[in-house]
Parts: C-alpha cells; sequence; structure tokens
C-alpha cells in the first residue's frame, strides 16, 4: 500500500473550495494548509491509484500544481 | 500506540509540510525513523535537467521510500510524479541483461558472454578504421551519460581512434543555446542560475512550457508569483497556451517563428523609451552584425538603425496572433523596468533554423537593460536533459568541442590536451568531427560503417527519421547500441549492450545551473548489465591489440584494474576534474567526489579549490566577490569582469527576422510544432514501461484549434492524419485553444509506428549550431475515421 505526502499548490481565492473538492477524494486526507498551499497524504493499493489521485487533484478548482515530497513503496516492493 | 502505516502516513505529512514550513501537531518518532529503510543513497533524479536532489531509501537493497532532499537549492525538496517513480525502471522485466548480437540486422539476436561481444565490437571497428579510415567510425551519446563515460568515450575516440566523431543528443535540444551563450557572452552556460528566481519580479518564459517539462522549476516561479501576486509580473511568449500559461499576467501569442520580429521590437520599444541602462552599456557592452568575412564591430546608433525595421507596428503584422503594438510595449516596458526579470526558454527557441539567432535576441535584452549578475536577473536557458551541460557541452561530447569548453581547431587547445592525455603531439585530428544531422548522413551514405550509439535512441530522435532508420539499416554499417531498454535504435543494432541505469552505477550530471551532482551507486544493475566506463576501458584494450596501436590503450591505462562501482568512476572523474579543468572556466579542481559526497546539491562552477566548492562554488558568474575567476582575472575596479573575451565585452548581435526553414503554403497549410507532455520524457523508453505514467498518457494525439477543427470538420478523438512532404502519422485529435489558430502541436514521446512524430518533422537545421528545426514545418492534416481504441505501445526484444 504506498504511501505519498504531497504539497498542492492552490490560487488563494479558491482555497476554500479546493480544500472541499479534495477532501471528498476517496484515499486523500488532508493533513493542514496555508494560504496557498494543502499538505496531503494519498494511501492507496497502488502507486498507479497514487498516479491517478495526483491527476485528479490536478483537475481540481485552482489547483497550480501537485508536487509529491515522499513516496513510500515498502509494501509493493517487498510484500 | 502508533501502527506503522499511520507513523509512515505521518512521515509522509511531516515531509510535505516542512517544504511549506508548515507545523503539524505531532513529531516524529525517532525509532520509526530508521526503521524506515535501512540504507539512504542520495542522488540526482534523471529525467530532465533541472538536477532534482532524491535520497532513496533501501530496504534489503531494494528501493522501498523516495524523498526530496530539503537542502538542495535545486529543489528544496520537490519532485514530480515522473521523477518520483524512476525507480521502477529498476529491476523492471524488460531490462536488457545481457549482450545480444546478430551478423546481419535481419537475423534474430543471440544471448553472447561478455568477452565475445566486447571482441565483436573491437573487431568491427578495427576493421572500419583499416579499410576506411579514422572517420568512418564514430560515437554518439547522450546528454544522460554520465560526465566520466562521455569523458572517456571521447578520450577514446579523439586520442585513440584519432577522430572526432564524437557527438550526442544534446545537439538536437541545447547546441543552439550553447552558440547563443558563446556568442553573446564570450562563454557557454547561464551566468546565473536558479537562485534568481526568489528575487525576480518579472519572468519572461519564452518557448517553453516550463509547468510540464521543468514542473520542479515551475513550481518556483509560481510560488514566487503568488507570494508576491502584485510584485511579481509573468510574461508567457509562445504559440501555443500551454499549462505554463496558467500563472501568466500576459501571454503572447504569435505565428511560429516570429519571435524574431517580436524580440527585435522589444528591443526597439527599450531604446526608443530609453529603458536601457546606458553605464552597462558604456562598460560592457559592444555591437556586432554579421560581415561577409566574419562578425563586425558596429555602434549603438547602428544598432538603433538596424532595429527601425521593427518597430511594434510592423513587428505586430508579422507575428500576428494577439500580437498588437500596445502589447509589444507593455511586454518590453515590464521586461525593462523590473530591474530584475529572469528569462527562461527551452526547446522552442534551440530547435529553429534560426536558434541562435533567437537566443542572442533574448540575451540582447539583458545586456540593453543591464539585467545580468544581478540579483534577480539572469537569461537563464532551461536544460533538457540531466547531463547535456556537465557530459555533453563541458567534458568533449559535441564533434567540435574538446573537454573543458576547449575548441578542437584551436591548435593550442589541441596540444594542451595531448600533454595531459601523454598521447603523442599531434594525435588529435584537426577537424571537427560531423555534428548528428551530417554523421547520420555519413551513415546513409555507407560513410560511416561503425557507430556506437550509448543511452539514447536516434531512429526516434531524429528529424525526418525514416532515411535515418535506412541508413542505420544497412548491412554494411556495424551498429552497437549500450542501453538500459530495447528502443527503435536497438531494433537497428548488431550488438546490444546491456548498461546499469542511474542508482545502479556512480557518476556525476552537471545540470542547467553550472552544478555538478554526484550520485553513488545504490543497487546492483540487473543481469550481467554493466557501466559504460566499464564497457569502453575493456573495449579500448581489445582495439589497441586489433589495431596494433598502443596509444589506444594509454588511453585508459589510468583506469586499468580499478573496480567499476565506485574506483573507476572516481579515477575518471579525477583526472578530468583534477587535470582537464583547471583553469578553465568551468574549473572544477573543488569538486572533488569526497567533497560532491558532503553536498546536498553538490557545487557550482568555477570552483578552483575545495575550500570554495564546500561553500556550493560561484552562484553568479563574472561577478567580482562571488567568481574566484572574476577576482583573479580582473583588470579594473568594476564589479563585473566578463573575463571569457579579451575584449571583456558582452556583444548585443543585429539579427533579422527571417522565416523558418518551410512555411505553410497552398499544398501544406498548417504549422506543425512538436514537444513533451508531462508523464513522458523523450522516446519513453523508460517512461513508456511505468504503467501509472503510460496509463496517464497511454499514446500520442494531435493537438488542434477548435477553429481549424471546426473548418476541417474534426471532432474530439477522431483519427488524424498529419502530413509533411517527408511523411505522415496517424493520431486522435484533441481539440482545444493550445495552439494558434494555422498550427497544430504533437507530443513526440510516442513509439509506436503511426504516430511517431518525427517522420514528418523536418531535418533543417541551423548553420552556426547545426541544431534541427523540430519546432516548425508546414504540414496539412485531415479526418481519416471516427474515434477508435488505441493501445499504448513500447519496443520489447
Amino acid at each position: 500500500m504506498p504511501i505519498a505526502g504531497l504539497v498542492i499548490g492552490v490560487e488563494p481565492q479558491f482555497m476554500h473550495q479546493a480544500a472541499q473538492a479534495i477532501s471528498t477524494l476517496k484515499g486523500i486526507e488532508i493533513y493542514g494548509w496555508n494560504e496557498d498551499n494543502i499538505v496531503a497524504v494519498v494511501e492507496s493499493k497502488t502507486s498507479k491509484e497514487i498516479e491517478q489521485a495526483q491527476h485528479e487533484l490536478q483537475q481540481q478548482p485552482g489547483v497550480l500544481s501537485v508536487s509529491v515530497t515522499y513516496l513510500n513503496v515498502e509494501d509493493e516492493v517487498c510484500p | 500506540m502508533l501502527t506503522r502505516r499511520e507513523f509512515i502516513k505521518r512521515s509522509a505529512a511531516i515531509t510535505a509540510a516542512s517544504f511549506v514550513g508548515m507545523n503539524l501537531p505531532f513529531k516524529m518518532d525517532r525509532a520509526f525513523a530508521e526503521a524506515e529503510a535501512d540504507k539512504w543513497v542520495r542522488g540526482t533524479c534523471r529525467l530532465c535537467g533541472t538536477g532534482c536532489r532524491v535520497d532513496l531509501g533501501l530496504k534489503n537493497g531494494k528501493p522501498v521510500v523516495i524523498r526530496g532532499v530539503a537542502d538542495s537549492r535545486t529543489n528544496l525538496g520537490y519532485l514530480c510524479m515522473k521523477g518520483m517513480l524512476f525507480y521502477k525502471v529498476m529491476g523492471h522485466p524488460d531490462r536488457l541483461k545481457k549482450p545480444l548480437y546478430r551478423a546481419k540486422k535481419t537475423d534474430k539476436f543471440k544471448e553472447i558472454p561478455w568477452d565475445q561481444a566486447l571482441d565483436i565490437a573491437a573487431k568491427e571497428f578495427a576493421k572500419a578504421v583499416k579499410a576506411n579510415g579514422n572517420d568512418s567510425v564514430a560515437y554518439y551519446g547522450s546528454g544522460q551519460a554520465q560526465t566520466e563515460e562521455t569523458y572517456l568515450f571521447q578520450k577514446v575516440f579523439r586520442a585513440g581512434l584519432r577522430t572526432n566523431n564524437v557527438e550526442g543528443n544534446p545537439r538536437l535540444c541545447m547546441a543552439s543555446a550553447a552558440v547563443g551563450y558563446m556568442t553573446s557572452f564570450g562563454a557557454d552556460e547561464p551566468i546565473g542560475g536558479y537562485a534568481n528566481i526568489e528575487k525576480a519580479r518579472c519572468f519572461f518564459i519564452i518557448g517553453s512550457n516550463m509547468a510540464e517539462a521543468h514542473p520542479v522549476v515551475f513550481r518556483r516561479v509560481m510560488r514566487r508569483k503568488l507570494d508576491n501576486p502584485k510584485e511579481v509580473t509573468v510574461i508567457n511568449v509562445d504559440p501555443r497556451i500551454s499549462p505554463t500559461s496558467r500563472i501568466a499576467d500576459m501571454h503572447v501569442q504569435f505565428k511560429p517563428g516570429t519571435d524574431l520580429a517580436l524580440l527585435n521590437a522589444m528591443a526597439y520599444v527599450i531604446i526608443e523609451e530609453r529603458l536601457y541602462d546606458e553605464n552597462f552599456l558604456k562598460d560592457y557592452a559592444a555591437f556586432k552584425k554579421q560581415g561577409e568575412k566574419g562578425p563586425e564591430t558596429v555602434d549603438f546608433e547602428a544598432y538603433k538603425a538596424f532595429l527601425a525595421d521593427y518597430t511594434p507596428e510592423k513587428a505586430s503584422k508579422i507575428c500576428g496572433g494577439n500580437v498588437t503594438p500596445d502589447l509589444i510595449r507593455k511586454v518590453a516596458r515590464s521586461f525593462a523596468q523590473s530591474g530584475a526579470t529572469v528569462s527562461m526558454w527551452t526547446m522552442g527557441l534551440n530547435q529553429r533554423l534560426h536558434g541562435v539567432w533567437a537566443n542572442n535576441m533574448v540575451h540582447n535584452l539583458h545586456i540593453l537593460t543591464g539585467q545580468l549578475c544581478k540579483p534577480g536577473a539572469d537569461s537563464l536557458s532551461l536544460t533538457g536533459q540531466p547531463n547535456a551541460c556537465g557530459g555533453v557541452r563541458e567534458a568533449g561530447g559535441l564533434c567540435h568541442l574538446l573537454p573543458g569548453h576547449r575548441a578542437v581547431d584551436n591548435e593550442k587547445a589541441r596540444a594542451q590536451i595531448e600533454e595531459l592525455w601523454g598521447v603523442p603531439a599531434g594525435r588529435i585530428p584537426p577537424k571537427p568531427g560531423l555534428h548528428t544531422v551530417a554523421m547520420f548522413q555519413a551513415v546513409n551514405e555507407g560513410k560511416i560503417k561503425a557507430i556506437w550509439i550509448n543511452c539514447t535512441s536516434p531512429a526516434q530522435s531524429l528529424p525526418n527519421m525514416e532515411i535515418y532508420r535506412k541508413g542505420m539499416a544497412r548491412e554494411d554499417v556495424f551498429v552497437m547500441v549500450s542501453d538500459i531498454f530495447p528502443t527503435r535504435t536497438t531494433e537497428l543494432a548488431n550488438l546490444i549492450l546491456p548498461a546499469a541505469f542511474h542508482f545502479e552505477k556512480t557518476g556525476v550530471y552537471g545540470c542547467t545551473e553550472r552544478r555538478s551532482q554526484l550520485t553513488p551507486k545504490a543497487v546492483n544493475p540487473p543481469g550481467e548489465a554493466k557501466p559504460e566506463v566499464w564497457m569502453v576501458r575493456e573495449w579500448a584494450l581489445k582495439l589497441a591489440k586489433e589495431l596494433n596501436d598502443p596509444v589506444i590503450a594509454k588511453c585508459v591505462e589510468p583506469f586499468v584494474g580499478l573496480h567499476e562501482d565506485y574506483d573507476l568512476p572516481k579515477a575518471i572523474w579525477t583526472e578530468y576534474s583534477q587535470k582537464i579543468t583547471a583553469n578553465q572556466d568551468n574549473d572544477l579542481r573543488g569538486a572533488t567526489y569526497e567533497v560532491l559526497s558532503k553536498m546536498p546539491d553538490g557545487v557550482q562552477w568555477p570552483a578552483p579549490t575545495e575550500e570554495f566548492a564546500l561553500k556550493g562554488g560561484t552562484v553568479t558568474k563574472f561577478l567580482r566577490g562571488s567568481d574566484p575567476m572574476a577576482d583573479k582575472e580582473a583588470k579594473d575596479d568594476k564589479p563585473y569582469q566578463f573575463y571569457a573575451r579579451p575584449d571583456r565585452k558582452l556583444y548585443i548581435w543585429l539579427r533579422p527576422y527571417k522565416p523558418a526553414a518551410e512555411e505553410p503554403d497552398a499544398e501544406y497549410p498548417i504549422y506543425l510544432s512538436t514537444g513533451r507532455i508531462i508523464d513522458h520524457w523523450h522516446t519513453s523508453s523508460m517512461t513508456g514501461r511505468i504503467p501509472e505514467l503510460m496509463r496517464a498518457n497511454p499514446y500520442a494525439f494531435v493537438e488542434i484549434h477548435p477553429k481549424d477543427a471546426q473548418k476541417l470538420s474534426i471532432a474530439p478523438n477522431d483519427m488524424v492524419e498529419v502530413e509533411s512532404r517527408r511523411g505522415k502519422c496517424l493520431l486522435p485529435a484533441k481539440v482545444y485553444e493550445g495552439p494558434i489558430e494555422g498550427m497544430v502541436f504533437v507530443y513526440w514521446h510516442d513509439m509506436y509506428e503511426d504516430r511517431m512524430i518525427n517522420k514528418v518533422t523536418k531535418d533543417a537545421f541551423d548553420a552556426n549550431s547545426k541544431e534541427p528545426e523540430f519546432k516548425i514545418c508546414a504540414c496539412r492534416i485531415k479526418r481519416v475515421a471516427g474515434p477508435q481504441a488505441l493501445k499504448p505501445f513500447v519496443v520489447t526484444m
């Protein structure tokens, strides 16, 4: 079950809307936010789903960038 | 009690939060932190030229966790998804694991032992040299090869095989930038670097979709803009609206190729409105034009008169699109008046018939306004590959360049290198070798009889590729390929050598901003795959016997017996950095393996001493107090010392607007341009094998402006034929307001036979840089069928 830490850059005026939309996405947990960044963690069965989640995030209102800062794939590599 | 999964999630969250200065209501438990991985190896990402630093965590020898390096000045800890998934290349089932050989290209490959493979390679190269002379052999390398590899290859070819037929794929992407820097500043590579991004007040992004091609650098630009929305202006100049345009205050959209008129018009406005820096021009600039016999010096008034042909009114008519005289004036004022403008560009300027001119024109604007060597001001060419700068441009990977930024046709430079290598005087031929297009034309003509292609796939990446595929398929040309995966080029090989991937070997990459970074070996390569430095050394020893030429053995003599995991690349780097770069502008003597191992983000040259290198090296070239060579070479008390030229000047070039090699006409009425998409890289031989990335973009498509689509009755996802005078492709349509009306855009990564767009592109090239004009040619399009189910494709054995 890979786990990724993400920093999502959001246009400030869309922050509320983006956070709300992101919180409804499956497997994504918001850990914190400031004026224009959301820190979130994605937990999924495969890293394929993480890539899928990243694409979904990119489509949310006001999202400018999705950067990955951490990826643990231990369970996938060493089942 | 926290479960292990909870702990990992918290690790992920804390790591992410730390990058944006956010505090979370929990801390890491140290015992858990140590259990994440039993070994961490710090290296550089390979999948673009940014130079992002990454920590690869291993458990029982396998990669299990990846995190960005927070104190790295290149990526500040951030990575893109493509970079995050690079570990999947290691241990992929398609990896080449054993040498493969076939005498005829119509035969099937057979696995053979290494010793036999190297024997064949040595005999075939020796046969070519004996029968057809030294220039009948060639090396074609890569901006992904490590510096140690490129350096050793070129040493053996130039001094051993006595040919300058040494080239690399950076000719296809960075050559115009290199010649642009040489002609404008007198020295290759940027004066500044990424550090200026956080100080800039204007970004001039031209011919670059950095949001997709350099997402981590783009994030820095985006942050600067978001943190200072009123103070910072972002100008995006491109015939295509791309994801980069999303943060732009102004998007300048024009007919492909007419940016040459636009850039001159900006210079016109800067002069007309007296926005230039008179003192900077007086102290540091000279004006040049190309005369019949070479460069001629002119004066400011001549430049002003030359620009009279580029008033905003005249230029806006040439440019078309949304370019108005008012927009040109507005852009020029923003550029000039910010006092801290960073220009950034990539292939949109470089891959052009007049790519060097386009580069010169951007530099002109910086020289005119004195926006160089100052905080937040730089003319910064972004590099496409991780080691196009460090390996190919600096270490002698192009046909006209010796290592350490020396010209092949310079007798003194050749003599110096021969002495440093301990080979007889006159051993390196004086004539530059064949540049990329000429090299593969020579293959087509049967003049090159044996070629070693390393870590790149010209059978897919050359423009007008079909004619070059036919050449490489000739039975009288011995084609040898070292790579990690099967590609369109291995399909045309006689001999395939399985190579170690990044992190499976040790070596240095030098990224966009003159920064060299070490990546040590972390895991074993699969099967019998080997580092290229080992291959070259063993091959050279056999070649020396075949040709009965001890000088070939002499080229690798210092490295005999050293283990390929670390000692061998270290010895090669030591020879290169300590002997070859000493007192050159890319002086790397301070950047020893020991120093590079200590630095989170490597060293920027010049860095002549270890003490200086341990502080990070030179942030701003030519600036006294920052660049030790500027202090050493200083001739007066001015703050900037442009020591690259005897006259100490930067050159403003009078360059005209000229059309592309092939403009649309009645028969082929539409512009074609090509480029990258975020999930894929180059010919997708790596990213195409990562299911997550392939799934996101399983095939290339053609982007069509809605008005063109309407005129041609093309609906989204219809199958569309894109045809030029050279060839055609069949691709699904994406209809949207990206490309300007009258232009289509196609991604070039796809390996599928019908979707390789380089069958359609043109192989005309810049007369100065020899870089082909991938970005512009004429085509026609037509709807062939409705939407079809398509499958992703990668070449397999």
